[in-house]
């Protein structure tokens, strides 16, 4: 599976389950709040075996599952 | 004095100096700033306009916004027509929402752009007064809905008249969760407001020359806290984008080079852990004023090792106090400090502070008792009236906060646990009540009760115990999902743990204090 198929599987499984809107382009903003950032992060380091780095963890990154398979497969071991 | 006043004076005597400063997309046609002068001419107009409307003293405005700068121009023209703000908790999901608005009567709403598009512009949206401000964005959303628009009342010049509004009415209603499960709207008047913050400023000193960077909604009284200080004193309010990222944040108190930042324990956890705020301190952060709970005393240590040229101080209160109670400054905070806990502080000059035994008298030093408190920053009451019945006012007209603490020997207060059930996750204060009303609508549960088991970053994590009917085992995302429905995600239980029976009290109700002592001798993964 892609990485944005798995964000997206975990995403609506575990951070937004029941919204249906959410697809690799939509904004993630209202979606993820501080904790669930914090429980995305924890999960991205588990799954890809890298540290996600603070200055990694921005709006830029973070905005959307498209932005954020980008970094993944930047930096995935 | 009327609250509105402060905002006059700004005007007047720093007319071009900016009143608030978006880091996000908050502001108006890529405007990320207004100034004294603009926000008072613009809250000038939505007020005439309100009046038009014939929307003024006793009436109340409903707001459903972010922090956004529509938000400031129906925050202070809402005061400006005498009218009070009714503070509608975004987060919340429809059903509460629907509840704040009936309860609360309101002759008329300002909706931001995000809630339209969330809670109005869907089925099953919510049911508003008839008279509906918003932005254009806002009313493209609204469909057939009649929408006024801010920018169509900035095109007039009219001006409002005087209200006759007395110091005593109500200026805000903020809503909060209550030990009932539903949210209580706590009533506050210009008085209740003023009083606290002339009394809090004694003790902090804030001038012209101090700005903050804002975290907190608008719609909690510590966001209306800020807002309303700085406009006291002619400072700046910086909003940021939002608490998701702590390292934007950390840059945003850098690039804006406010004097201060207020927060709850969470925030400050974050920063310490999530921002690189000791290699790069924000060097003009003056102060930081943690509210809202207790860091642990070596963490406190750590921040302040982080911040070696910030004063740490700590304030304590509730919304029903407006919200501060008791206050303690940098240079007592770690001598205070007992036996691995610190000090929250002593009364604010106005304010009396009783700790009250089991037979309601008020108990000597070191001796733990409940919090009661009393002054002119007390509410007038609950929007529901019953502020007395639950027992929030007392006979001697006393805040009853559900606090336990022990006062020292010079009145310094140390708190000490909690006589009601609340909950606190990363600086919400969360009844269980509200999560296990949710998901006892779940048709296979049977029993449920919510505790908070202690959580190294959140202060507090979220565990509901299920009883489950008969049947086919269920997914914890079919109970997230339930809870997603109706609470923001900070709300929602971190873990589900389905159990064949749950502990009772004697009386047969399931009994939380017994999980809570479970889960604190073997806690749920």
């Amino acid at each position: 599976m892609s990485i944005e198929q798995d964000l997206l599987t975990y995403i609506t499984k575990e951070l937004a389950p029941g919204n249906t809107d959410i697809d690799a382009e939509a904004s993630l903003s209202g979606v993820v709040d501080s904790t669930a950032v914090m429980e995305l992060v924890v999960w991205i380091e588990g799954q890809y075996g890298f540290d996600v780095e603070i200055d990694d963890i921005t709006p830029d990154n973070f905005g959307s599952v498209k932005a954020l398979s980008a970094y993944i497969e930047k930096n995935k071991k | 004095m009327l609250l509105f006043e402060w905002l006059r004076a700004d005007a007047q005597a720093h007319p071009d100096k900016p009143a608030a400063i978006f880091c996000g997309d908050s502001g108006v046609d890529g405007e990320d700033r207004i100034s004294f002068a603009e926000l008072d001419r613009h809250s000038d107009r939505v007020a005439a306009f309100l009046q038009s409307k014939g929307v003024g003293p006793g009436d109340r405005v409903a707001l459903l916004c972010e922090n956004t700068l529509p938000a400031l121009c129906w925050f202070w023209g809402v005061l400006k027509a005498g009218a009070a703000t009714v503070d509608v908790p975004g987060l919340a999901g429809r059903d509460t929402i629907q509840a704040v608005l009936d309860e609360a009567g309101p002759k008329a709403i300002c909706v931001d752009v995000a809630p339209m598009k969330k809670h109005v512009a869907v089925d099953g949206g919510l049911t508003l007064p008839a008279l509906v401000l918003s932005t254009e964005a806002g009313a493209e959303l609204a469909g057939e809905r009649p929408v006024t628009t801010l920018s169509s009342i900035l095109a007039t010049d009219a001006t409002p008249s005087a209200p006759t509004t007395s110091p005593d009415d109500a200026a805000l209603i903020v809503y909060t969760s209550g030990t009932t499960g539903r949210p209580n709207g706590v009533m506050l008047s210009h008085r209740n407001f003023s009083s606290n913050l002339i009394a809090g400023n004694a003790m902090m000193g804030l001038t012209d020359a101090d700005s903050i960077l804002v975290v907190v909604p608008l719609h909690y009284i510590h966001g209306r806290m800020q807002l309303l200080w700085h406009a006291m004193v002619a400072g700046t309010v910086v909003f940021s984008a939002g608490f998701a990222f702590p390292q934007k944040v950390l840059l945003e108190l850098i690039e804006h080079q406010t004097t201060g930042f207020s927060g709850v324990p969470f925030h400050f956890k974050q920063l310490m852990d999530r921002s690189k705020m000791a290699k790069t301190p924000p060097e003009a952060l003056k102060y930081v004023l943690i509210t809202g709970g207790a860091l642990p005393i070596d963490e406190l240590e750590r921040l302040d090792g982080m911040l070696p040229n910030t004063g740490i101080h700590i304030a304590y209160g509730q919304t029903e106090a407006s919200p501060r109670i008791t206050y303690i400054g940098p240079e007592e905070l770690f001598v205070k400090a007992q036996g691995g806990k610190f000090s929250v502080g002593k009364a604010l000059p106005d304010t009396t502070l009783e700790i009250l035994g089991s037979d309601e008298q008020p108990v000597g030093p070191g001796q733990i008792g409940e919090v009661a408190a009393g002054g002119p920053n007390i509410m007038i009451g609950y929007v529901s009236g019953d502020h007395r019945e639950l027992g929030k006012i007392d006979a001697h007209g006393r805040l009853r906060t559900g606090d336990l603490a022990y006062l020292d020997e010079d009145g310094h207060l140390y708190l000490a646990g909690r006589s009601s059930e609340m909950i606190k996750s990363a600086g919400e204060r969360i009844f269980p009540q509200e999560i296990e009303a949710v998901l006892a609508k779940h048709p296979r549960v049977d029993e449920v009760a919510v505790i908070g088991v202690k959580d190294p970053t959140l202060g507090e994590r979220i565990v509901a115990y299920l009883k489950l009917t008969e049947g086919e085992p269920v997914e914890s995302s079919d109970f997230k999902a339930l809870c997603l429905e109706s609470l923001p995600f900070v709300r929602v239980p971190k873990a589900f743990v389905v159990r064949d029976d749950l502990p009772k009290t004697g009386s047969g109700k399931v009994s939380r204090g017994k999980l809570r002592q479970e889960a604190a001798e073997n806690p749920p993964a």
